[in-house]
C-alpha cells in the first residue's frame, strides 16, 4: 500500500515538474532566501573555522534539525562547491556525540592533502556562517559497548574518530581500562587528550614519536602492547585507525601475538594510495579498473594506452556510447574511485567520485566505475 | 569536400582546441551561477504564469501574463537549459539535477531518448546525407542531392505543421519513430536501447506531459477549466513555434552545406571541425535573444564545441569567427529575419524538381 502511494505521488511529481520529488522543482528558489534549505541529504551551517597543526584544519558545523546524530568513530560525507562545482569527500567526526546533544555542532578534523582539490581549499574557501551539505552519518568503526577494556593505536590524522570514542567513553563513565598509543610527528589535540587521561584513572596515554621511537617497529609495538595488556587483563578489544600501511602492519603483529581477528576493528584513514604518480608516469605502472555493478576486475598493463572505453568493452562490457571522441556524453559514467587523465585537456581528476567520460578518460591509478 | 590541405585541416584543428582549452579554463563559478538563475527565471516564470492563468477571471490581461510566462518558463527549460544540460554542458558541476544523465524537461519528448539521437546523430555526423537524420527530419528535401517526389510539393505546409506541433516531431523523430513504429529497419543497425525501451519511454513522457498541462493544472483550476486548459495549449505552441523556428535557422538557412558519406569516411578532427562550421548558421541579435534561443544563435560555435557551457559562445565567436577567415571557411552569419528568410525560401525551392535534373541524384 505503502509503495504504491510512494509510486503514485513519484509518478505525479515527475509529471507535474519533471522532479520526483515535487521538493526539489522549488529547492533553486527556496534555497536562495533559506541556503539551509534542502530536500536530499542535509544542510549545514559551518560555525568556526581553526587550524589544529599547521596543515591540520578543523571545522565546526551545525547540522540542520533534521539530521540524526552520530555514534563515535563514524564519518560523513561532506560536500563542498569548488568554482561551481559540487565535491564530496569523507572526512571523521573528531567531537563527541554528548557535544552534538548539547551544542547541535560536530566537528570535523582534516589532515589538507599535498596535492588534493578539496583539502586544502577548506580553511580558505569556506567562510563562517556559510552553508554545506553532509550526509548522514555513515561507518561501521563504532566503540563496541561489550565491558572489555579497550587499546586504541593511532596514527597521525587517525586520531580524528578515536578522539570521539574516547570522549564518548568518559561520557558514558567507562570503568574498564582504556590505553592510547598514539603515533605521529606532531600529536594533534594534546590538551584535550590529556584532559581526558586526567578525568579518568582508568585511561592511559601514549605519545609516541614516530622520529624518535621509529615507524611500527614491529618489536617497539609487541613491548608496549604488552605493557598494554598484560597477562591479568582481560582480553582487550583494539581499535586502529591510521594510514593504509600501519593499519596492515599493526594488524599483522596483533595476530602473530594470538589476538582473535573480531577483537580487531580498524579504519583506513586519508588518501589510499600515493597522491605522488606524475601526469607522465601514467600507463608506466600497473593499474586495476574494477566494475562495481558487473563485478569484474581488469588488470592494465604499463604502456597499455587504452581509454575506459576500450577497457570495458575489451572486458566484455558494451557500455552505452555514441562518439568515442569526447562530443555527446552518452558514456558519461560515475567514477567511484581513483584517478584518470583526460587525453583531451591532458588533465588529471582527483580520487573521489564524479562523472566522466569514458571515450576520452584513461586510468592513471586503480580506478573503480559504477559500470 | 576537402578543399584545405591535410596540414592545413591539422592546423584548424590545432588552433580551434586552443579556443576551447583557453576558455575551459575560465569555466567555473561564474557558469555555475548562471545556470542557477536561469533555473530560478525559469521556475519563478512557470509558477507565476500557471497562478496568474488562473487569475484570468479577474481581467483578461492576467490570462495573456500567464501564457506569456508560461511560454517563456517552457523556452527557457528546453533551450537554454535543458538542450544545453542535456549536452553535459555543466556534468562537471556534479549536481544532482543539471546533469546530463538525470535532466528532464518540460517537453513531451523524453529527454534521454533526445540526448541519444541528437548528441550521437546529429552532432557526429552534422550534414550528412543519410547520416544525419536531422537534415530535413526525413519530410523535407532541402538540397539537390535528394531526389523530387510529389509529396515534396506541400512541404511548405508540411514544414507549418511540423513547427506548431513541434515537440511530439521531436518526440517521434529522436526515438526513431518510423523505425520503431513501423518496422522500417536499414540493415546492420545496431542499437543500444531496444524499440520496445523507446516505446515504453515515448509513451511513459508524453502521458505526463498531457497529463500536467490538459488535464491536471485545467482540473485544478475548477471553472477556470477550459481558460487554463487553451492557456496551456497556447504557451506550448508559442514555445514550438519557437523552437522550431531557431532550430530551422541553425541548419537549414541558404548557404549551409551538406556532405556525402563517402567524403566524411575517416575525416580527421580538422575536417570534423571543418563540416561543423560549413554545416551550421548563426543568428545576430541582443542578449536576451541569445538566451532565449539557449544559444542556437551560435549554431556554429555550438557544433564546434557542443559541451562548452553555451554562454560562452559568445566569448569564442570573435576567434572563431576569425580562424574561419584565416582558412577561407564559410562564417555564415545575420539576422534573424535575414537568416529566416533564407530557410524559407529553401523549403520553397526544394519543394519544386529542379530544372535540367536527372530524377537520381548522382
Amino acid at each position: 500500500m505503502s509503495l504504491s502511494l510512494r509510486k503514485t505521488t513519484e509518478w505525479m511529481s515527475f509529471a507535474l515538474c519533471n522532479h520526483k520529488q515535487v521538493g526539489a522543482f522549488f529547492e533553486p528558489l527556496i534555497q536562495s532566501y533559506l541556503p539551509g534549505w534542502t530536500v536530499n541529504g542535509f544542510r549545514a551551517q559551518i560555525k568556526d573555522i581553526g587550524r589544529e597543526s599547521g596543515s591540520v584544519v578543523s571545522l565546526t558545523l551545525r547540522p540542520d534539525q533534521s539530521w540524526q546524530g552520530f555514534q563515535a568513530g563514524q564519518y560523513i560525507n561532506l560536500t563542498v562547491e569548488i568554482n561551481g562545482a559540487k565535491l564530496t569527500r569523507c572526512f571523521s567526526i573528531s567531537s563527541s556525540p554528548e557535544t552534538y546533544r548539547m551544542t547541535g555542532t560536530v566537528r570535523l578534523t582534516i589532515r589538507e592533502q599535498d596535492q588534493g582539490v578539496v583539502t586544502p581549499w577548506l580553511a580558505t574557501g569556506l567562510k563562517k556562517g556559510g552553508y554545506v551539505s553532509l550526509s548522514a552519518a555513515c561507518g561501521e568503526f563504532v566503540v563496541q559497548r561489550n565491558g572489555v577494556p579497550k587499546v586504541f593505536i593511532a596514527a597521525g590524522v587517525g586520531i580524528t574518530p578515536i578522539l570521539s570514542m574516547l570522549s564518548d567513553l568518559v561520557d558514558q563513565g567507562e570503568s574498564k581500562p582504556v590505553k592510547l598509543l598514539y603515533y605521529g610527528s606532531d600529536h594533534l589535540f594534546r590538551s584535550e587528550l590529556s584532559a581526558l587521561e586526567s578525568a579518568k584513572s582508568n585511561f592511559s596515554f601514549d605519545f609516541l614519536n614516530t622520529r624518535e621511537s621509529g615507524y611500527f617497529d614491529r618489536e617497539t609495538v609487541q613491548r608496549l602492547l604488552e605493557q598494554y595488556a598484560p597477562e591479568q587483563f582481560e582480553k582487550p578489544d583494539y581499535y586502529i585507525c591510521g594510514p593504509g600501511e600501519m593499519i596492515t602492519s599493526v594488524e599483522q603483529i596483533l595476530k602473530d601475538s594470538g589476538v582473535s581477528p573480531e577483537r580487531i576493528h580498524f579504519e583506513f584513514f586519508g588518501v589510499p594510495r600515493a597522491l605522488d604518480v606524475q601526469v607522465s608516469e601514467s600507463g608506466q605502472a600497473s593499474r586495476a579498473v574494477a566494475f562495481s555493478q558487473t563485478q569484474a576486475e581488469v588488470s592494465v598493463e604499463p604502456g597499455d594506452r587504452r581509454t575506459l572505453l576500450e577497457i570495458a568493452e575489451g572486458a566484455g562490457l558494451n557500455p552505452v556510447h555514441g562518439c568515442r571522441a569526447g562530443v555527446c556524453h552518452q558514456c558519461s559514467c560515475r567514477k567511484l574511485g581513483g584517478r584518470v587523465q583526460n587525453i583531451l585537456t591532458g588533465q588529471v581528476s582527483d580520487g573521489g567520485a564524479e562523472l566522466v567520460q569514458l571515450c576520452i578518460s584513461q586510468p592513471v591509478d586503480d580506478v573503480e566505475l559504477a559500470l | 569536400m576537402h578543399t584545405l590541405s591535410n596540414e592545413q585541416f591539422d592546423q584548424l584543428a590545432q588552433e580551434l582546441d586552443e579556443v576551447k582549452g583557453r576558455v575551459l579554463q575560465r569555466v567555473g563559478q561564474q557558469d555555475a551561477d548562471y545556470i542557477r538563475r536561469m533555473i530560478r527565471i525559469q521556475r519563478f516564470s512557470e509558477i507565476f504564469g500557471r497562478i496568474s492563468l488562473v487569475l484570468g477571471f479577474l481581467h483578461w490581461s492576467f490570462w495573456i501574463v500567464g501564457v506569456g510566462l508560461l511560454a517563456l518558463a517552457k523556452i527557457l527549460d528546453n533551450m537554454e537549459i535543458g538542450h544545453n544540460v542535456l549536452h553535459g554542458q555543466y556534468d562537471w558541476m556534479n549536481d544532482p539535477y543539471i546533469n546530463s544523465n538525470t535532466f528532464e524537461w518540460d517537453n513531451v519528448c523524453d529527454s534521454q531518448s533526445w540526448k541519444r539521437t541528437h548528441n550521437f546523430e546529429h552532432h557526429t555526423y552534422t550534414n550528412i546525407l543519410g547520416k544525419d537524420r536531422d537534415f530535413g527530419y526525413g519530410i523535407f528535401r532541402l538540397t539537390n542531392e535528394y531526389r523530387w517526389k510529389p509529396k515534396n510539393i506541400w512541404q511548405f505546409f508540411s514544414y507549418m505543421t511540423l513547427s506548431i506541433l513541434f515537440e511530439w516531431g521531436v518526440a517521434f523523430h529522436e526515438l526513431a519513430g518510423r523505425r520503431v513504429f513501423f518496422g522500417k529497419k536499414k540493415e546492420g543497425e545496431k542499437h543500444f536501447v531496444s524499440d520496445q525501451e523507446l516505446k515504453s519511454a515515448f509513451y511513459r513522457k508524453s502521458s505526463r506531459q498531457v497529463f500536467k498541462d490538459y488535464i491536471f493544472f485545467p482540473l485544478i483550476s475548477g471553472p477556470m477549466f477550459i481558460p487554463v486548459l487553451l492557456g496551456n495549449l497556447t504557451a506550448n505552441l508559442i514555445r514550438n513555434l519557437w523552437t522550431s523556428t531557431i532550430i530551422f535557422c541553425g541548419h537549414f538557412t541558404e548557404g549551409v552545406h551538406v556532405f556525402k558519406e563517402e567524403d566524411c569516411a575517416n575525416e580527421s578532427r580538422g575536417q570534423w571541425y571543418y563540416r561543423q562550421m560549413l554545416g551550421s548558421s548563426n543568428l545576430q541579435g541582443p542578449k536576451w535573444f541569445h538566451i532565449l534561443t539557449g544559444h542556437l544563435s551560435c549554431q556554429i560555435e555550438h557544433h564546434l564545441f557542443p559541451d562548452i557551457p553555451a554562454p560562452r559562445y559568445i566569448e569564442v565567436a570573435p576567434d572563431v569567427q576569425r580562424i574561419a577567415a584565416k582558412y577561407g571557411i564559410e562564417y555564415n552569419t545575420g539576422s534573424f529575419w535575414k537568416q529566416y528568410g533564407t530557410v524559407l525560401k529553401r523549403i520553397i525551392r526544394h519543394s519544386f524538381p529542379d530544372r535540367g535534373q536527372p530524377a537520381m541524384a548522382s
